[in-house]
């Protein structure tokens, strides 16, 4: 399963992607609301996401 | 506002004092060193800007930015148990969001202060000749 992980800070982003592949998941990797937001509308798009909360341009909620 | 435990610092502080908690570090890293010395480098090389973000928010009177800056950074810190710098990024952000620019402005010599401090720590967990030095 793919997994989205959208997060500003990039060290958070290298620890949930180390972690969710170490678990056997496949991550894509974004660090603004908007870029998870088109990445959820994307073909093929992942199906569970870890959002950060306070993001620039569109928040995580 | 300050009854709540920072989940920041509760999640990652160095028990003791230290600069940062090499222990509750390399958990986050997954027990992987090699990991750990890319997220320090990452860290090294973003929180100098993100300094530069501070000044240049407080220097135009961007609450907004100040409060969200000092946010990042210090919710980068706590991955470190960078518990000192956790903290002075929350006065940061505390004193933007009360509307008080001259004391964020103050607590942000503080925070460069404890970034400085943490700054030989995270060298040598990157595995810097100049942190290992």
């Amino acid at each position: 399963m793919k997994v989205l992980i959208a997060d500003d800070d990039r060290v958070i982003r290298r620890i949930l992607e180390a972690a969710l592949s170490e678990w056997g998941y496949a991550t894509v990797a974004v660090a603004d609301g908007r870029a998870a937001w088109e990445a959820l509308r994307a073909p093929d798009a992942p199906r569970f996401a870890i959002l950060d909360w306070l993001m620039p341009g569109l928040d995580g909620l | 506002m300050h009854d709540r435990p920072d989940p920041l610092l509760t999640a990652a502080s160095a028990p003791d004092g230290r600069v940062l908690d090499v222990g509750a570090a390399l958990a986050r890293a997954g027990g992987d060193v090699r990991l750990l010395a890319e997220l320090a480098n990452m860290f090294l090389e973003d929180s100098a800007g993100w300094l530069a973000d501070l000044a240049g928010a407080l220097q135009r009177g961007d609450v907004a930015g100040v409060r969200f800056t000092a946010h990042l950074l210090r919710g980068s810190a706590a991955n470190f148990g960078a518990q000192e710098v956790c903290r002075a990024g929350r006065a940061v952000e505390e004193r933007a969001r009360a509307g008080d620019l001259r004391g964020a402005a103050a607590s942000c010599g503080e925070l460069k202060a404890c970034l400085l401090r943490l700054r030989p720590a995270l060298l040598a967990l990157a595995g810097t000749e100049e942190g290992n030095a």
